[in-house]
């Protein structure tokens, strides 16, 4: 199959966007299970199939503590399974907990899909179109860090080079990353003010045009999450837990829009993978 | 017309009692490359300044400067930073943004370009500097003389009618900085920029400037074509720091010829003058074919075995290397970008990965060297990142222990003096020159005696003048049994000063000998003043050996 090249970042943002919005507006379990099954999938597409196998315990982890929080914490709901230390450990309790965790790792691994999707500079450009002052230092952001970096350890070298250790070197080692930052950033800014900074209004150079497809995208896109959006703003999407658990729509409504849900969550799947990290 | 013109020119730094710069007159032809050079505090970084706005300092100025024979001052901003473009020495401290191409997009995102003429600019410029696979790159994973190539490329982007240029191979390995010059020489021929640039290391830039302007204490001694310039720099400067800093070809020149005329202003000229001149010198015994220090009987401090190290992305930048190093014993560990000179350094502090490989520290082996005190010291490549209080006093108080003993107090003191700091003790670290930074950093370091000094390519950006000084520092050092392993790319400070040379390339030692016999052999590892006189005397590698040489 032809896989699409990446869009432009509009289209991209909006996507997520909607994706997180959607998906954190949502406890469902229909929601979530496609969810966790699309995110899964994209993540295996993108990362390959040991990384995710590599992130499950943690995953599981993340499960099993917020099922053992909630069920310590609430003791409403129907069915009780025993009793600890005098406290009703109810089914209910349980599934809401496991109902949280799966919430909280398919966020996350949406984040993740975010994060090798989205480059920096496609993140810089949008806000570059109406402030491009952000996108500058959105831009100086990106390139501080790695930079402070490489610089602690040098500084690091210096200070055990003579022969310093200990907690207290280290404390002095931030302070003096901290000091030559500061003290390079004067300079900087005095080299930035030569090469004409805050001479006049700034553009923003972007390497990014606007394609049709992008416009089919977002038009795909924003219908398919206006229906959504109003699946979920009318309410019925509800689940309830205590003190049983059930939904406000019929099954065949839940699993509708839970397989749309699924659909557009898989529609990453489809770029092609050599321009994503 | 003329390209700049200085017109009495007096400058004094705020709170300064005595002028910078004193009554300069200077006319440079449009399309010219001027060539500043002075020691260490003759004014050229101060004289280069005067010439754009942005970068004056504060302080009063008397005088004019006209550029196209317009009054610079009267620039309008948005005129100023189209018509004059500024590289400096520091690369690191020059990148703004985080990727190439927004790095050179940023002057006319700035001057408020639109985005398609910005694009076409761009294309172009990255194109004639050939950045093109450079692009997409970020700015961090660059080398130092891709990013000064990369903020020449982005100075050019308005296509200035002048370049200031502030020392900028200053921070490079020779290779870079030979390519940079080229650059600079290509941009000149092609689009008649004028440009005007400071410089220590004189070789390349020397052949292909227009005009030399000597500068000393402020003023400016001779100016005039490389010609004039080198026929008063053979008959002055018997001190130190403008003489050191000369190009090997004036150098040797003033030491071996009786004239004053005909100085060579190139290497070329160099080579065929000292052809002519000592070419009978054939033939002669010559003693500079001696091996060098005699390494019989020394007491070893350092040794390194099958070392592998390297870093997580790449865990063989080392691949096996030995080196051994006795007590009193001074090595330099040269090799190319990249080879992992900084490696092995950092192998021995344990910040790089070390695979395999042991380390012997005075006969006992380590898991990595003991230091501070009376050990192992490491010299960082930058001094700023060794300090950490508020004044140079302090700097050098921390080094004892937390409650200062009276004589503690004392030695602190005479440490000052020693290293010519004490006027400088209340003065914060940063505020410090370049070479009094690394004096002080020299001076953190030895206070704790170390027996094993590690130093990591001192030279960089260190004028002429203060490399001298360093050097006999090293030599004291030296004599009192103490060891030095330096890193460098600086091929003539090793051929002049370590006593064994060792040469890093694809992962493993290539060649490690003492000083005479390292050098004998190389075709392309030389010094400029032995690519000159190889044909002759092809040991030599100083024009100290030269002399040596031809005496007899």
């Amino acid at each position: 199959m032809n896989r699409l090249r990446k869009l432009h970042p509009l289209p991209t943002i909006i996507y997520f966007i909607i994706l997180l919005g959607i998906q954190m507006w949502t406890f469902n379990s229909y929601i979530l299970a496609a969810g966790y099954i699309a995110a899964s999938v994209c993540m295996i597409y993108m990362a390959g199939f040991a990384d995710y196998l590599g992130k499950l315990p943690l995953d599981a982890l993340i499960v099993v503590l917020c099922a053992g929080i909630n069920l310590l914490a609430y003791h409403d709901g129907e069915h009780i399974l025993f009793y600890l230390n005098g406290n009703r450990v109810t089914f209910e309790a349980i599934n809401f907990g496991i109902h949280m965790g799966i919430y909280i790792v398919t966020v996350i691994k949406w984040c993740l899909l975010y994060g090798r999707i989205m480059t920096e500079d496609e993140f810089i450009y949008l806000f570059g179109r109406f402030a491009p002052t952000v996108a500058l230092m959105l831009s100086q952001v990106f390139r501080t860090i790695p930079y402070l970096r490489e610089d602690y350890k040098n500084i690091r070298m210096a200070s055990s080079g003579l022969g310093k250790s200990g907690v207290r070197s280290h404390m002095e080692d931030i302070s003096t990353l901290i000091s030559k930052s500061l003290e390079e950033s004067i300079y900087r800014g005095e080299l930035m003010e030569d090469r004409g900074y805050g001479v006049g209004k700034r553009t923003n150079y972007h390497r990014f045009r606007f394609k049709r497809r992008d416009m089919a995208a977002i038009i795909i896109e924003m219908t398919i999450g206006v229906l959504l959006f109003a699946e979920v703003a009318s309410g019925r999407m509800t689940i309830f837990f205590y003190p049983l658990c059930g939904f406000r729509a019929e099954k065949a409504e839940l699993i509708t829009v839970a397989a749309v849900f699924f659909i557009y969550g898989l529609l990453p799947t489809l770029l092609k993978k050599d321009e994503v990290r | 017309m003329t390209g700049i013109r200085i017109e009495n020119l007096t400058f004094t730094y705020k709170e300064a009692s005595a002028p910078t710069l004193k009554d300069i007159n200077l006319s440079i032809d449009k399309g010219a490359i001027a060539l500043i050079i002075g020691e260490s505090g003759s004014g050229k970084t101060t004289l280069i300044r005067q010439l754009k706005t942005t970068l004056t300092p504060y302080g009063e100025r008397t005088g004019k400067v006209y550029i196209n024979d317009i009054d610079e001052e009267a620039l309008e901003s948005k005129e100023r930073v189209a018509t004059i473009g500024y590289v400096g020495q520091n690369p690191e401290i020059s990148m703004v943004t985080d990727r190439v191409y927004s790095e050179l997009a940023f002057v006319m995102e700035n001057l408020g370009e639109d985005n398609g003429k910005i694009r076409r600019t761009i294309a172009e410029v990255a194109h004639y500097f050939g950045l093109e696979e450079l692009f997409l790159k970020k700015t961090n994973e660059l080398s130092g003389g891709e990013k000064q190539l990369v903020s020449l490329a982005s100075a050019m982007t308005t296509n200035p009618r002048v370049l200031l240029l502030d020392e900028p191979t200053a921070m490079l390995d020779p290779l870079s900085a030979v390519k940079l010059i080229n650059v600079l020489k290509r941009i000149n021929e092609e689009f008649g920029t004028t440009i005007v640039i400071t410089e220590q290391r004189l070789e390349e830039i020397y052949e292909i400037a227009d005009m030399v302007i000597v500068m000393k204490d402020g003023k400016v001694e001779k100016a005039g074509t490389p010609g004039d310039a080198s026929k008063y720099l053979s008959a002055c400067c018997d001190d130190n720091g403008l003489r050191n800093g000369l190009p090997a070809q004036i150098r040797l020149y003033k030491e071996a010829s009786k004239l004053r005329e005909g100085c060579p202003l190139t290497l070329k000229e160099g080579r065929i003058w000292f052809n002519k001149e000592f070419g009978r010198c054939t033939g002669k015994p010559c003693d500079c074919a001696e091996t060098g220090t005699d390494i019989t009987s020394k007491e070893e401090i350092l040794k390194i075995d099958e070392l592998a190290a390297g870093y997580k992305d790449k865990p063989y930048v080392l691949r096996n290397v030995d080196l051994m190093i006795n007590k009193g014993e001074f090595i330099c560990l040269l090799g190319g970008n990249g080879a992992g000179k900084s490696t092995i350094l950092k192998a021995l502090l344990r910040e790089a990965e070390v695979t395999e490989g042991r380390f012997y520290y005075k006969g006992r082996k380590v898991k990595s060297l003991p230091l501070g005190k009376n050990e192992a010291v490491y010299l960082p490549q930058n001094p700023m990142a060794m300090f950490t209080e508020v004044t140079v006093k302090e700097e050098i108080e921390s080094l004892y222990d937390n409650k200062l003993t009276p004589e503690d107090a004392i030695s602190a003191e005479d440490a000052l003096k020693k290293f010519r700091l004490e006027e400088f003790k209340d003065l914060h670290p940063y505020d410090l020159s370049g070479g009094q930074m690394q004096r002080l950093a020299l001076a953190k370091a030895l206070i704790l005696n170390p027996d094993l000094l590690l130093i990591d390519e001192p030279t960089k950006g260190m004028d002429p003048g203060f490399k001298i000084e360093f050097a006999s520092i090293l030599n004291e050092l030296k004599n009192s049994g103490k060891s030095i392993l330096m890193v460098s790319h600086d091929v003539e400070f090793a051929a002049r000063y370590a006593d064994k040379c060792a040469l890093l390339f694809d992962g493993e030692i290539a060649d490690f000998a003492g000083r005479r016999q390292f050098f004998a052999g190389n075709l392309f590892y030389k010094t400029a003043v032995n690519s000159m006189v190889r044909d002759v005397l092809p040991n030599c590698n100083t024009v100290a050996e030269v002399m040596e040489c031809i005496m007899h």
